[in-house]
């Protein structure tokens, strides 16, 4: 029984966060989804599908608001779709992509027109190792590195004109990630925690009529879960995400970009039938700094629904003994 | 390992593969004319709008807008512009003018400076 509590609650912890691509809302790029952090069994192949909204709808200078009379509010409706698979028994490959339904921002500005991008956003590829894992400890190492494609739309028009880079589907830059995912259980079998953290760089995007470079971001995240039944789980996060400022032109420094935010997530996943999971959770940020003047997040809620399948023998590798 | 190679491989192929090429602007054209490219402010402040207006000679031509940072509205020959404070400094805003001759452009900067003056 509670060799069967801890496989579930393993799982569900494994798709409660994910070092996908980050992004703020609204701006170019995919939005933070959740989904499998930790590593396969080998043969084993996860298909992951999920939906998120996102929006904004203040601006802030440093962690005050401040009133300012453009954008009313900008939100976004995101797909995800992931492929995870076992290589062997450590190495796992991942891959995800995005899709933007719609992606709109609201003007107070009288006449002004709602800017409205969608379509395919960026890609990423993510290879981990499951460094270490002992049943014994309840414990689970796996580092990852991964890189964002902007495959996606970047150069969306309406009419001959182009829609602001905060509407485009995709970030249009290249961006490397490095993390580390690290899994505890306990005596208790109800209780594990996780830690997860993350450094992404983005390359500089330099075409003819654009020279960008988004800031570099750091990540942290701890989170504590709880099975409540054999199938369900709550889990809390605290989430720490702090992008660098950016570059334009000439390497200036893009005074209002980058910032610091921590988010508190609730989580509420359920496993059923036989390999499948759906989670839902919703990002509250609980504090909220942004160099200069920048809109800023609200509050994001997303679901995910997940499904594992064994093409290999019937077992699960975190419950083997290093 | 044997699996770290074709991973490498694949994703060198995705670099090359998904590389941004520079906007082909078409083939330029002495159909097409752009008279004159101007704004009714060159400087504006922070979230403040400009108006870009492009006056172009030639047979059936359609006017196209972008900017390297910024907001628009409308289209055609006149445009509003505004910038937020994520870009401050020089933009290039970017008019095209196409038919089915070719296409021709022409470029105006505007400087936008902070909502609160330090």
């Amino acid at each position: 029984m509670i060799k069967m509590i801890r496989k579930t609650l393993f799982l569900l912890m494994s798709i409660f966060i994910s070092g996908n691509i980050l992004g703020q809302c609204c701006s170019a790029g995919n939005p933070f989804f959740y989904g499998e952090l930790s590593s396969l069994s080998k043969k084993n192949l996860q298909l992951v599908t999920g939906y998120k909204y996102g929006t904004a709808i203040r601006y802030f200078s440093g962690s005050d608001p401040i009133d300012i009379k453009f954008v009313d509010q900008a939100w976004f409706n995101y797909l995800t779709f992931q492929v995870i698979y076992g290589l062997t028994e450590r190495l796992t490959i991942q891959g995800d992509i995005g899709y933007f339904m719609n992606k709109i921002e609201t003007y107070l500005i009288e006449d002004w027109v709602t800017s409205k991008g969608f379509g395919l956003g960026d890609a990423n590829i993510t290879l981990k190792y499951l460094v270490y894992s002992n049943f014994k400890k309840h414990l689970q190492i796996v580092p990852a590195i991964g890189v964002t494609l902007p495959v996606g739309v970047f150069d969306q028009e309406v009419n001959h004109v182009k829609l602001p880079i905060t509407v485009q589907p995709s970030s249009g830059s290249f961006k490397y990630q490095v993390s580390l995912f690290i899994n505890k259980g306990t005596k208790n079998s109800k209780f594990n925690f996780t830690l997860f953290a993350m450094y992404e760089y983005a390359q500089l995007i330099n075409s003819e009529n654009f020279y960008y470079k988004y800031g570099n971001q750091l990540l942290f995240s701890f989170l504590t879960s709880y099975s409540l039944t054999r199938k369900l789980s709550f889990a809390l996060e605290l989430r720490n995400e702090n992008r660098a400022r950016a570059l334009r032109n000439d390497d200036q420094t893009v005074e209002s970009s980058g910032f610091s935010l921590v988010y508190l997530i609730p989580h509420l996943s359920w496993a059923f039938y036989n390999n499948w999971f759906v989670a839902v959770n919703t990002d509250i940020p609980v504090y909220k700094y942004y160099n200069g003047i920048q809109l800023s997040n609200a509050f994001s809620v997303s679901i995910r629904l997940s499904y594992t399948i064994n093409f290999g023998k019937k077992d699960l590798r975190e419950f083997a003994v290093n | 390992m044997r699996y770290i190679i074709p991973f490498l491989t694949l994703i060198m192929i995705l670099l090359v593969a998904c590389q941004k090429t520079d906007n082909d602007n078409g083939d330029t054209t002495d159909l097409i004319k752009i008279d004159s490219l101007t704004a009714s402010f060159y400087t504006v402040k922070a979230w403040d709008t400009t108006t870009i207006t492009c006056f172009a000679r030639g047979d059936s031509i359609t006017y196209g807008w972008e900017c390297d940072h910024g907001n628009f509205n409308g289209g055609g020959l006149q445009i509003r512009y505004a910038a937020g404070q994520c870009c401050v400094g020089l933009n290039t805003i970017t008019c095209t003018v196409s038919n089915k001759e070719g296409i021709v452009s022409d470029t105006v900067k505007i400087n936008v400076t902070l909502y609160i003056d330090d």
